[in-house]
């Protein structure tokens, strides 16, 4: 028997590996992915074999393929106490997949007869009354889904709240108006606000890397890298997308230490032309920056943690010809700058 | 059902495996078979989750077979409450296994640590394993275990799963499945529980991302 011969094998391998202890033990390791993990998200479309994605026709879809880029590119943060949805209701299951996802469950007698009876009169033996199908809605087969609860994977709080049971929407009808985040073009626009990645908040400083005391910084971005960011949720079987767009609008700089005064006073460098800050160019070193920073100390033989704040304006469009604001986002950055006394002037 | 004496196979299976949970342990003198090393071990400095947790007696007893292994770390927190749902969490973990070892979704320790979409969750992952013939070895181990309080009755759990050192079997080849060790030997659960009537922190949702960057050694 092959089996035994290798498992054999596999015993003397693994006793040659213990007497020397310079073998590595990574290929004798193990991992259990091959007969499914629990709760694995249904989301995810991991090639896994248990069956639970070929039975679910998999709910929203993200192309993020227009999102800020790098090792520094970020989430936004939102400016007012609105958050994308920490989980949300989306087409999960065919009637013949929510009978094979179902059935075993009711089979199990760790579940109470009491429950599964309930169930059965619910999704199986139902139809007459409202909220009851019959035969898991088979004679609709293609005409619509079972929706279930998915959940945004950086796990925010209410992750769980999503704990309606099962319901079934007609392709083409709008998910029940009750059910909070059952997805609309709007709660798509409302997801991919969570995906949303804009690029690291790297201002260009004139002079950089190091300034003087009392000297006008001059501060600006870059227009090639500061240019509006996009993501697409869209729900396949349905039809139906959402685009939600981030734009930069302004820039705000904190220097890192009260002994500085910031231009405008406001410390807020607004979007002009499609720009923010104005790049320094010679003969300008007598004019006031229209976005910078004046150090009125020198940082000694450490730096000043320089922060800048983009602040992204972001609305969505989606199907049907919808489409709104969301509240605007937040990313910053620090970089540290280095403050000299100034040893002589020359300009 | 009845459990037959251990094939040759199965015995050489879980010597390899003894082995190499030795091999991993380097110099600690954990001797794993000498005692029954099931759902109540702990890493060894600290009593076992049923002994902590709440009052309830009438608990289901969850007994592993012998070449089996469950290592749960952060066990005190040096909060009652907490203590009593990490203590639960790990049960549940244990109570799947349970009844991945006795083949069936039949189990009283199922329903009773596990509800709602939990308990769902639960069979479903159970299911997998019989549906396939699949049974486990050796030793998983689940580390970073974080505990938030949410009022009187809800908790949230966080874990982080090691099966570098644990393999699938099928029951009937006895064949172990000798899956090199990955990202994918690391998984990240969220879990959400409730506290029932009976004082147990049952799990009611487990949402979980095989590979994930957070449980990476």
């Amino acid at each position: 028997m092959p089996a035994i011969r290798n498992l054999t094998r596999t015993a003397l391998v693994v006793l040659l590996a213990c007497s020397s202890v310079l073998v590595s033990q990574a290929a004798y390791a193990g991992s259990r992915g091959g007969a499914g993990t629990a709760g694995k998200t249904e989301e995810h479309g991991d090639a896994s074999d248990d069956g639970t994605l070929s039975s679910t026709v998999g709910g929203v879809v993200f192309d993020r393929s227009n999102n800020g880029t790098g090792n520094a590119a970020g989430p936004v943060t939102s400016t007012t106490s609105w958050t994308p949805p920490a989980c949300w209701y989306a087409p999960k299951y065919s009637p013949a997949g929510l009978k094979s996802y179902l059935e075993p469950i009711w089979q199990a007698e760790s579940t109470g007869s009491e429950w599964d009876l309930q169930q059965r009169n619910k999704y199986e033996d139902g139809g007459k009354d409202p909220g009851t199908y019959k035969d898991f809605n088979k004679e609709k087969t293609g005409k619509g889904y079972w929706w279930d609860s998915y959940v945004n994977e950086s796990f925010p709080p209410g992750w769980d709240k999503c704990t309606k049971p099962f319901f079934w929407v007609d392709k083409g009808d709008p998910p029940p108006a009750d059910i909070e985040n059952a997805v609309t073009p709007k709660v798509l626009g409302e997801l991919a606000y969570n995906e949303i990645r804009v690029p690291g908040t790297k201002v260009t400083l004139a002079p950089a890397g190091t300034t003087k005391v009392n000297l006008p910084t001059w501060a600006w971005l870059d227009g090639a890298a500061f240019k509006p960011v996009s993501v697409t949720a869209s729900v396949p079987v349905l039809g139906i997308s959402a685009t939600t767009t981030a734009e930069p609008v302004s820039l705000k700089i904190e220097p890192g230490t009260p002994d500085a005064q910031v231009y405008p006073s406001s410390g807020v460098c607004e979007i002009k032309n499609g720009k923010i800050g104005e790049p320094y160019a010679k003969g300008k070193a007598h004019q006031t920056p229209p976005c910078g920073v004046k150090y009125l100390r020198s940082s000694g033989d450490g730096t000043y943690p320089l922060k800048a704040t983009i602040t992204w304006k972001i609305h969505w469009t989606g199907t049907g010809g919808t489409g709104d604001d969301l509240p605007d986002g937040t990313f910053g950055a620090t970089q540290n700058v280095t403050v000299q006394e100034i040893q002589a002037v020359n300009r | 059902m009845k459990r037959r004496t251990l094939p040759a196979a199965t015995a050489l299976a879980a010597t390899a495996a003894l082995l190499l949970t030795a091999c991993g342990g380097g110099g600690d003198n954990n001797k794993g078979n000498d005692k029954i090393a099931g759902a109540n071990a702990g890493s060894g400095k600290s009593a076992s989750p049923s002994a902590s947790a709440s009052s309830a007696t009438d608990r289901p007893k969850i007994t592993f077979p012998s070449d089996a292994k469950n290592v749960f770390e952060d066990q005190k927190t040096g909060d009652a409450t907490k203590d009593a749902v990490l203590a639960d969490s790990a049960m549940s973990v244990s109570s799947m296994d349970d009844a991945i070892f006795k083949g069936s979704t039949d189990t009283k320790a199922l329903g009773f640590y596990n509800a709602d979409k939990g308990l769902n969750a639960a069979i479903t992952f159970v299911q997998g394993y019989i549906n396939k013939n699949y049974t486990w070895i050796g030793e998983t181990r689940y580390f970073d275990r974080k505990v938030t309080l949410s009022g009187d009755s809800q908790a949230y759990v966080t874990y982080c799963s090691d099966e570098s050192k644990s393999f699938l079997k099928n029951k009937k080849t006895k064949k172990v499945d000798n899956t090199p060790t990955s990202a994918d030997s690391y998984v990240l659960y969220h879990t959400s529980l409730a506290k029932n009537s009976r004082g147990v922190w049952q799990t009611t949702n487990i949402v979980s991302n095989r590979g994930d960057k957070a449980c990476q050694p």
